[in-house]
């Protein structure tokens, strides 16, 4: 059954609304954020830095004319037009100490030709006009009145050197109150440019100065080479001079641009990562899930061999689950297979019961008449014909007890068996079998080894799987007998190189009643398995087709201390040996 | 608007081991020199501190040969050049005394504060009041060339031991001015061959120059491209900077070097100045984006302390002297001596003032009376003054045509060196341009002297 809605396919929508929601979320956020961003950079307080730009270049230019005042004003300045040796010494130091301000390169003076006259050089002084004033002129510059100031220039920077301002007052002679000349501050240009520095605008804002003859400086003083794009107009510092500037919120805001474009990228990325790493997972998982529900309906169909391919380690939930289904198949086949057992059992109880009841009765009676023969008879021969029917008779009452026990099962008494007595009966009692059938049969092993476990049992259990190992082999065939020590434990190995069995036999096998051959009664490896059970061991079966069966059982080894505990009943057990070997022995 | 009229003289000069009060008739100079004596050899030996305003040095004054009078800053940015300079005056005097024959001096030093107007009438005090034989010092050019024109008035000689501007010896030289650092000529011609060679290896194009806005750094320019026009370098132009004298925030420039960056940028910023820019420029992408070359002071000793043990990478540097070249006994004799005198190692002021000295020296002992100011002058035209920057087998001397003094100039880059600390690093892969090679020639000094503008 195909479900409707797949879980992953929930877990998919879910994981991609929560990306698509936090995109919508980051960029409703972002929009917020940058609106207000630039409304800062470029809004109302741009409008206000530009308008402090433009104050502090006109404040600047009104303190040279008010530094200018100081010496236009002066008494004595005008001697430097006419007699410029009779300059008071404290006039001459007054001058040369204001041309010694760091914004000027000197101070000049002209006459009422604007011819220059006089130079006072500054500490930024160099070249014309002050070493010399060849090919120094005003003419040619602009020039606008503030007053009585003039403000001349700029004088654009060059190759030799940066520009220049004059800001010049009129020099008037204090007898006749005429202008003689005029006395000049010969200011740096970079001077007032570097006032536009606009260090906490981040770069967003970029002012110009406009000068008068339309050129464009920027705050270094050199002018611009091509006028940037969207120059603005901003206020005017002095009659024909203006800040213009460039707002370059763009710039400042491309890297969150850039950003938010990213986001989105990114956001899709993951969106499409996430419908295909869905999907690729989905299939998957519903190809895993279908083979887990298959594997159900194959059990629930009756199949109670039906295992699911899993892992060696878990790597994950599904793995998990299938090494627990199959746990699951393990124990309800194992539940199934002891109730099919256990009523097997029970019928088997019965039918024991019953066997032994009817065939003991008319055994003891015909024990106690050969007896009575073997006493009267003379011949010797006859007699020992007699006491091997007495001994055949006591062996099948034995089996007929031992029938009876398989239905009824009782564990023997364990003791210490050497395995080498256990291998030497066993091969005794199968020799006969083994000749017929021309197998050869061989034991290798320590021969100290010994096994804590029912002497009778334990050799009815090997005589039992040798007799169904040579019965498995062709004539010229091998059976091979080996005990070795397994840790605490001693496992003896039965192989044989028989026809083998297949997978569906081998799994059936110790099953009671089930047999392969046609004089067989199911029962014989049934009972040797439940024997090694009831004494402590296991019996585990590996057969190849055509290639023959090895059956291994393990039994507990006889420690020291139960070797002792033997030691004792040793006598007895010699005696119960040697009443079996009367039976088996072939050297009797 | 106007500044203070009164100068402010230091008369109280008793923290410097050396010196005695100005002033000094009669029989207080009889007591001075009486202390001097006394003092003096006990004076020497001590080290050096930093002095602020008037000082002098060597024996007083009714006891000198001549008296020789030197500006130099004590104040400010600057004020180290003036340090290490008081410092070798009074190496040079210590050798002096050594020499018998040599004339006895004295040096009076006093704080120029940078200032053309300030030292112009500290000039002109120092010989209407000190009666003073020959000035000297001087680390601006803008003051020098002030001061040069006050001694040509005045017909005193004015030896010139720091700045640099070549106008002081080629457009504006006259009889009575000399200097005994290479100048701002020297230093940009070698720089205008080591560009060359650079650009055949890596095949620079675009140059643009930033230098303080006065005389030197406009000097330097026009030195450095007439230098470059001589060596037949192609290059182009991207832009000329002129940050003031003495700017503290270079970020103007550096930012409009940035948005045009040259392939080279040569910049004639020194001292404090260049510190500075370096400092601000090497938290941006400038050095990643261009090379730095500063041919004439920026390989100097504070420089190279400031630049710390991971200097920003692509610097090309010179100065007009070197705490590790020339390796030789007179160089390492130098630099020891003023460690030992000082507690730390010279900046190139140092060599300058010393050169000063020594070379006035000579020429009055050649000239037999400092007051034959023409007699000295001759003495002084081609005088050879061994020098601590002297490589083996050259001896520097003063050019009787410019009056400059002819000096090899080595230039390298910073590498690992901390043999002087607290430098880390020192110049080296020196490549050195010797002193004939550099001298202006013949037609560019005509020129030069005819050529109007600046």
């Amino acid at each position: 059954m195909k479900p409707k809605f797949s879980l992953v396919g929930r877990y998919s929508l879910l994981s991609l609304t929560l990306i698509v929601g936090s995109v919508a979320i980051l960029s409703s956020l972002y929009a917020a954020v940058a609106d207000s961003v630039t409304e800062r950079l470029a809004g109302e307080r741009l409008e206000a830095q530009v308008a402090g730009t433009a104050n502090r270049l006109t404040n600047f230019i009104e303190n040279r004319i008010y530094q200018l005042e100081t010496l236009s004003t002066h008494p004595s300045m005008p001697l430097y037009l006419a007699f410029s040796d009779a300059v008071p010494d404290g006039v001459r130091e007054l001058v040369r100490v204001e041309a010694d301000s760091p914004d000027l390169y000197g101070i000049l003076f002209f006459n009422n030709r604007d011819e220059l006259t006089e130079v006072v050089p500054g500490q930024a002084a160099s070249g014309p006009p002050y070493w010399d004033r060849d090919n120094w002129t005003i003419r040619g510059l602009p020039l606008i009145t503030l007053g009585n100031s003039e403000v001349i220039g700029p004088q654009r920077a060059d190759n030799s050197g940066p520009g220049w301002i004059l800001i010049r007052q009129p020099l008037r002679d204090p007898s006749r109150q005429e202008v003689a000349g005029a006395i000049g501050l010969h200011v740096r240009l970079a001077s007032l440019t570097e006032l536009m520095r606009t260090e906490n605008l981040a770069g967003v804002l970029r002012p110009y100065l406009r000068t008068p003859a339309g050129d464009l400086l920027e705050p270094t003083g050199n002018p611009v080479q091509s006028p940037p794009e969207n120059l603005q107009p901003g206020p005017e510092v002095l009659p024909g001079w203006r800040i213009d500037y460039q707002v370059a919120a763009g710039e400042i805001l491309s890297p969150l641009r850039s950003a938010q474009w990213g986001l989105y990228a990114l956001a899709g990325v993951m969106a499409l990562g996430t419908v295909a790493l869905f999907w690729a997972l989905a299939r998957s998982l519903r190809r895993r899930v279908t083979r887990l529900v298959d594997g159900a309906e194959t059990l629930a169909s009756g199949d109670l061999h039906f295992r699911l391919q899993t892992p060696k380690n878990d790597k994950d939930e599904i793995d998990v689950l299938a090494h627990s289904f199959n746990a699951m198949a393990d124990r309800l086949q194992d539940m199934i297979g002891r109730t099919v057992q256990a009523e097997k059992m029970a019928v088997l109880g019965e039918f024991a019961t019953g066997v032994a009841h009817e065939v003991r009765n008319p055994l003891a009676t015909i024990k106690l008449t050969v007896q009575a023969l073997e006493k009267g008879e003379p011949d010797d021969q006859r007699r020992d014909l007699l006491v091997a029917v007495e001994e055949e008779i006591d062996r099948l009452n034995r089996v007929v007890g031992d029938l009876l026990d398989y239905g009824r099962p009782v564990a023997g008494e364990p003791q210490a068996v050497g395995i080498r007595r256990v291998f030497r009966h066993a091969t005794v009692l199968t020799s006969g079998l083994a000749d017929q059938r021309q197998v050869t049969v061989s034991a290798t092993g320590d021969s100290r080894l010994a096994v804590y476990a029912s002497p009778d049992q334990v050799i009815q259990c090997l005589v039992n799987l040798l007799a169904n190992a040579i019965e498995a082999c062709e004539p010229g065939g091998t059976v091979h007998l080996r005990a070795f020590r397994n840790g605490n434990r001693i496992s003896v190995d039965i192989t044989d190189t028989g026809c083998g069995m297949d997978a569906e036999t081998l799994q059936r096998v110790t099953e009671p009643f089930f047999t392969t051959r046609q004089q067989g009664t199911g029962l014989g490896l049934s009972i040797t398995r439940q024997l090694i059970e009831l004494n402590g061991g296991d019996l585990q079966i590996h057969s190849v087709p055509g290639e023959g069966t090895t059956v291994s059982v393990t039994l507990p080894t006889a420690n020291s201390d139960k070797l002792e505990l033997a030691s004792p009943s040793h006598t007895k057990e010699q005696s119960t040996a040697k009443h079996h070997d009367a039976l088996t022995d072939p050297d009797r | 608007m106007s500044g203070p009229l009164t100068r402010h003289r230091h008369k109280d000069t008793t923290a410097f081991p050396g010196c005695t009060s100005q002033g000094r008739h009669g029989w207080t100079s009889a007591v001075i020199a009486l202390v001097w004596l006394l003092v003096s050899p006990v004076a020497m030996a001590l080290p050096a501190d930093t002095p602020v305003g008037r000082v002098e040095l060597g024996a007083p004054k009714d006891q000198a040969d001549a008296t020789i009078a030197c500006m130099y800053p004590m104040t400010g940015r600057s004020a180290s050049y003036g340090r290490d300079s008081i410092v070798a005056i009074r190496m040079a005097l210590q050798e002096l005394a050594r020499d018998p024959q040599s004339p006895d001096l004295r040096v009076i030093v006093d704080d120029s504060r940078s200032k053309a107007s300030f030292a112009v009438r500290m000039a002109e005090d120092f010989l209407q009041n000190d009666d003073a034989d020959i000035l000297c010092g001087i680390v601006s050019s803008g003051v020098g060339m002030a001061v040069s024109r006050l001694a040509r008035q005045k017909q005193v000689i004015l030896i010139g031991t720091d700045h640099a501007s070549s106008r002081a010896t080629l457009e504006e030289g006259h009889d009575y001015y000399f200097r005994v650092s290479s100048d701002t000529w020297i230093s940009h011609a070698a720089g205008a061959r080591y560009l060359k060679e650079l650009q055949k290896e890596t095949g620079w194009r675009k140059l643009a120059f930033l230098g303080p806005d006065y005389e030197y750094g406009r000097v330097a320019w026009r030195d450095l491209q007439q230098a470059l026009a001589l060596e037949g370098v192609r290059f182009e132009q991207t832009g000329t900077y002129w940050p003031r004298l003495y700017e503290p925030d270079y970020s103007l420039y550096i930012q409009s070097l940035l948005e045009n960056p040259p392939d080279i940028l040569v910049v004639g910023l020194w001292g404090g100045d260049f510190t500075a820019f370096i400092e601000q420029a090497r938290t941006t992408r400038l050095f990643e984006q261009m090379r730095v070359a500063n041919f004439d002071t920026g390989g100097d000793y504070e420089t190279l302390v400031a630049l710390g043990s991971e200097p920003p990478p692509g610097l090309i540097l010179s100065a007009r002297h070197h705490v590790n070249w020339p390796d030789t006994d007179r160089n390492r004799q130098f630099v020891q001596d003023f460690h030992e005198l000082s507690g730390r190692y010279p900046s190139y002021s140092a060599q300058g003032a010393w050169a000063g000295m020594m070379a006035i020296a000579r020429a009055i002992r050649l000239a037999g009376d400092v007051s034959d100011t023409r007699a000295v002058i001759t003495a002084l035209e081609g005088l050879e003054v061994p020098l601590p920057k002297d490589p083996d087998g050259f001896t520097s001397y003063i050019d009787p045509q410019t009056h400059q003094i002819a000096q090899a100039q080595a230039i390298g880059t910073p590498v690992s060196d901390d043999r002087f600390p607290p430098a880390r690093v020192l110049l080296g892969n020196w490549r050195v341009y010797d002193a004939e090679s550099l001298k202006p020639s013949p037609a560019l000094i005509q020129k030069r002297r005819g050529e109007t503008g600046g």
